[in-house]
């Protein structure tokens, strides 16, 4: 009723001109008014939105909530609990500890393929209990099946530190008897010598070579292989370096040799036992 | 027309789509709106109305100005056509739907483009106009109710 009054008055008293054209003017009043929120800057055109939303929190929220609550239900099948998620998360956890553990044995083993050879094998295992008084080493490996007496352990540098003695299957450990040992005796070579000569521990971190002719010529820093004849081993194997040579008390004719490790005792963490296999 | 009615009417409905933009399928409440004041209502009222939905459909929107325009536009092209067809019978109303919210759609679209603002992907806007079309004749009923419009009425209105 109003509104025909307010046509009337402004119009006149032609019906249909007087509808049509307030229809006209209405449109392009409102056309005019989206026009501007159209041209009006984002930032601002964001206010009113922001302010609708303000202003209808309450029953937005609670809408929305009603909604998820209804979507949640239907996907509560693909759920766990809370216990059951922390279980899982530690899990998870633990083994993305195991891949690093084993993408790290991975490298070892690649890296040790590459610098023995390729017919022999290894077992990892990790040192339990490092007797420096004795010289003597117990490790632990993954399984004992393949470990002989004899065979010779690497340290993480690839350097042989000894050879197992003793295997407990029932533990999955061995004892390991280190080349400093004086109850070792291996045969090794001297670089530059082709001689196979015999090494002793001498119990202090280091071994003695004899029976080294003083015709040789020897020199501080020269390398020491573990020979291929001791079996186990299918090429010759860094253990050490001269680091002192002197006459023989005993035999002035021949060179009493100390060798020094290239390792220390205390920085074993992890080795490797190789493996001949069998041809 | 009575506009209290209305204005608690858009409220709902706004609400009621804002709460649905979290299903992938939808029907346009709006737009099943502007249909039904269209159809219902004199040219004078749909323009009005049509253009006030659109406003409410930009605060839920992305930009503010272009569905207002396209609404406004479509509501009223809508009214002038129900001048000419008679729009009551359900079919044409379900076809109404699924023209409109393609339109709107597509004028949305072009005018969110222009301001360099997000579109919608048109089988969204396919889908959504189907579902629109199928609830909006039911929203018809109760909407009819509030608003105290009488249906029965089968004379063009000019």
């Amino acid at each position: 009723m109003a509104w025909k009054q307010i046509k009337t008055r402004i119009i006149g008293n032609s019906t249909n001109r007087e509808g049509s054209l307030s229809r006209r003017m209405l449109f392009i009043w409102c056309m005019l008014a989206s026009v501007i929120f159209y041209l009006i800057p984002q930032d601002s055109s964001n206010k009113l939105q922001l302010a609708f939303a303000r202003v209808f929190h309450v029953p937005l929220s609670a809408s929305r909530n009603f909604s998820l609550s209804n979507r949640t239900q239907q996907n509560l099948n693909d759920t766990v609990s809370k216990k059951k998620y922390d279980e899982l998360e530690n899990s998870y956890h633990n083994l993305e500890q195991r891949l690093i553990k084993l993408a790290d044995d991975f490298q070892h083993l690649t890296n040790l393929n590459s610098v023995v050879g390729q017919n022999v094998g290894y077992i990892l295992g990790t040192v339990s209990i490092a007797d420096n008084k004795n010289s003597n080493l117990a490790i632990s490996c993954k399984g004992t099946n393949g470990l002989r007496i004899g065979q010779f352990v690497l340290e993480r540098k690839n350097c042989i530190i000894g050879r197992i003695i003793d295997i407990s299957p029932k533990m999955a450990e061995a004892k390991v008897q280190l080349v400093t040992n004086p109850d070792s005796q291996i045969a090794v070579r001297i670089e530059g010598l082709n001689q196979d000569l015999k090494m002793q521990g001498n119990g202090d971190g280091t071994a003695k070579i004899s029976m080294v002719s003083r015709e040789q010529k020897i020199s501080i820093g020269q390398n020491v292989f573990v020979s291929i004849r001791n079996g186990f081993l299918d090429s010759n194997m860094i253990v050490g370096t001269i680091s002192r040579f002197k006459p023989d008390d005993k035999n002035p004719l021949l060179w009493d040799i100390t060798v020094k490790p290239k390792w220390e005792l205390e920085e074993i963490f992890e080795i490797a036992v190789i493996i001949k296999q069998q041809q | 027309m009575r506009w209290i009615r209305f204005a608690v009417l858009v409220c709902l409905a706004t609400i009621a789509q804002a709460t649905l933009s979290n299903y992938n399928l939808r029907p346009d409440l709006l737009i099943i709106l502007v249909v039904f004041f269209a159809i219902y209502n004199n040219t004078t009222d749909a323009i009005i109305t049509s253009f006030i939905l659109g406003f409410a459909a930009d605060l839920i929107g992305i930009t503010m100005g272009s569905q207002m325009i396209s609404f406004g536009i479509l509501g009223t092209a809508l009214s002038y056509l129900n001048h000419v067809f008679a729009l009551r019978k359900v079919p044409y109303q379900v076809t109404s739907i699924i023209a409109m919210t393609i339109l709107a759609g597509f004028c949305t679209n072009i005018l969110n483009s222009l301001k360099h603002a997000g579109t919608i992907e048109f089988s969204y806007i396919l889908k959504t106009a189907i579902f629109s079309a199928i609830v909006g004749p039911f929203l018809f009923l109760p909407c009819t109710w509030w608003m105290k419009i009488k249906t029965h009425r089968n004379r063009r209105r000019y």
